[in-house]
């Protein structure tokens, strides 16, 4: 008889703490599944929209990881945007300057940029800096044809010989579209003693002489 | 009768549930997300303002480069009080755009100082006159720097777009409702009294319940929210913007678990007094059933 007490007052004691803990769990269960079931679209768009925003793989300053293979047991890393990765070298005019991926205020101010819709060095195209006129390539005005250039990469040098100067209007993008060979074409603000907006550019284009195609790099990389 | 009763108190409890969510959203909405006074204040403490000065700073930099004008003829114009004083312009015209109180506008900055220092310089200096005639269009060009950095929101960017306004719609009809929410609570209560009239006790569990499942709903997100350090991770590499931002989620985060942890703790309060007097209640009972089978007896 006591147990049976005893035991009654137990699966009271059990039912009540279920009370207690079961109505509030119930009623959340079911207001989130009302929830998802609802809103199941509208939260399926929301969190593809929020990757855009939030990423796993950018680092403390805000930029996306840069990219690195090893090829010839040597680490090569190319570039992410604002990423130095290399140096123009002007010997007859004794320029050298450090070159940035991408041409915004940040990556001029610092050294050349490379314009992101250009080429690297080794993919066969036009490959285009911008510099400042009274910074970085101030020295360009100096320079002559058959001068050689050579780019410094993170993956390799590249030798180029000045083939022509020219001088364009400011809004003249011809500059800056994609050839069948590789050039590399830097340009700077121009008149150069010129106070206010410049309207024109100055324009270098050099033939590439010596350098490996970042294709067989590739390949080299991928162990083919 | 004694289920459809039970069924009843369950979905008012539902109801309770979700109209205590909505009065959190509403009063968030009145406090923090379409509050100017919130985003002077998160900005104020963070580092954003010193950053914008920064990134003026480098903007003029970067101008000076361009133009070959001295930087300092760019910084010397503008003083840290008149960006401020911009960013709370533009905060206050998002506000009112948002509260449907008038249309956004850009606020921009007096480009005069701008324009009277340039032309000093031209002076001075004995320059060309082409310049002289750029003077405007350079004026310009510093005062959109400053502009473009002292706007933390660009309404006008997204104003254009149909789920904006609808946006912009629910958030106002839920900014507006508060008092709605406040009521619908208040009368949802009042069935569940009338309902449990006999044992009113019984409406500390079921409101209780309903606090306790509704402070879970903003509870649980934040806490992934923190634990996936989701301000922490915002893929701008702006820092002012990227700073603003962390402060206002952290911001957002710290409402909803504070009024989170306050009506958990208010439920489990209900739940707390509701099992004392539960028990208080069925001991008497239990006595007085005991003192009338020993009288019977």
């Amino acid at each position: 008889m006591g147990r049976k007490l005893i035991s009654k007052g137990k699966s009271r004691k059990k039912s009540g703490m279920g009370i207690l803990f079961g109505i509030p769990l119930l009623l959340f269960i079911s207001g989130i599944a009302l929830i998802s079931i609802g809103s199941y679209n509208y939260l399926k768009s929301a969190f593809y929209i929020s990757r855009l925003f939030i990423q796993d793989d950018i680092n403390d300053n805000g930029k996306l990881k840069t990219v690195s293979s090893n090829i010839d047991s040597k680490k090569i890393v190319f570039p992410g945007f604002g990423d130095k990765f290399g140096d123009v070298t002007i010997k007859s005019v004794d320029l050298n300057v450090p070159v940035y991926h991408g041409d915004r205020e940040e990556e001029l101010l610092k050294g050349a940029g490379h314009y992101n819709g250009s080429r690297f060095p080794g993919e066969g195209s036009n490959v285009v800096l911008a510099g400042h006129r009274n910074s970085v390539f101030g020295r360009l005005k100096d320079v002559a044809k058959g001068d050689t250039v050579i780019f410094n990469t993170t993956y390799g040098e590249y030798i180029y010989k000045i083939s022509e100067i020219k001088i364009v209007k400011g809004n003249d993008t011809s500059i800056l579209q994609p050839l069948d060979t590789e050039k590399l074409t830097m340009y700077t603000c121009y008149p150069f003693d010129y106070v206010g907006n410049a309207p024109n550019r100055y324009v270098v284009i050099c033939d590439l002489v010596q350098g490996t195609p970042l294709k067989e790099l590739m390949k080299k990389g991928s162990g083919q | 009768m004694s289920k459809l009763r039970n069924a009843v108190i369950y979905i008012i409890s539902f109801l309770l549930m979700f109209a205590l969510l909505s009065m959190q959203v509403s009063f968030f909405l009145k406090t923090r997300m379409l509050n100017g006074s919130f985003y002077k204040k998160v900005l104020g403490k963070s580092d954003y303002y010193s950053l914008i000065e920064k990134e003026i700073d480098f903007g003029f930099k970067n101008l000076s480069m361009v133009t070959s004008i001295p930087q300092e003829v760019f910084s010397e114009s503008v003083s840290k009080e008149a960006v401020k004083a911009l960013s709370y312009k533009n905060i206050d015209s998002a506000e009112g755009y948002m509260k449907y109180k008038g249309e956004y506008s850009e606020s921009k900055i007096d480009t005069n100082k701008l324009y009277n220092n340039l032309e000093k310089y031209v002076q001075d200096n004995k320059l060309n006159g082409e310049l002289k005639s750029q003077l405007t269009a350079v004026a310009k060009d510093a005062g959109k720097i400053i502009e473009s950095h002292a706007a933390l929101f660009s309404i006008n960017s997204v104003a254009k777009y149909s789920q904006f306004q609808s946006f912009r719609r629910v958030l106002f009809l839920a900014y507006k409702n508060q008092l709605l929410t406040v009521m619908v609570t208040a009368i949802l209560i009042l069935f569940l009294v009338l309902i449990n009239w006999q044992s009113l006790r019984k409406v500390l569990l079921w409101v209780g319940s309903s606090l306790i499942a509704s402070s879970l709903m903003t509870i649980i997100p934040c806490i992934l929210a923190i634990y996936f350090k989701i301000a922490y991770k915002y893929a701008i590499d702006i820092p002012s913007l990227k700073i603003a931002l962390r402060a206002i989620t952290l911001g957002y985060i710290n409402y909803f678990l504070s009024t989170g942890v306050l009506f958990f703790l208010v439920g489990i309060m209900c739940m707390v007094i509701y099992s004392f007097v539960d028990k208080r209640e069925r001991t008497k009972a239990y006595v007085m059933r005991r003192k009338a089978r020993k009288s019977f007896n």
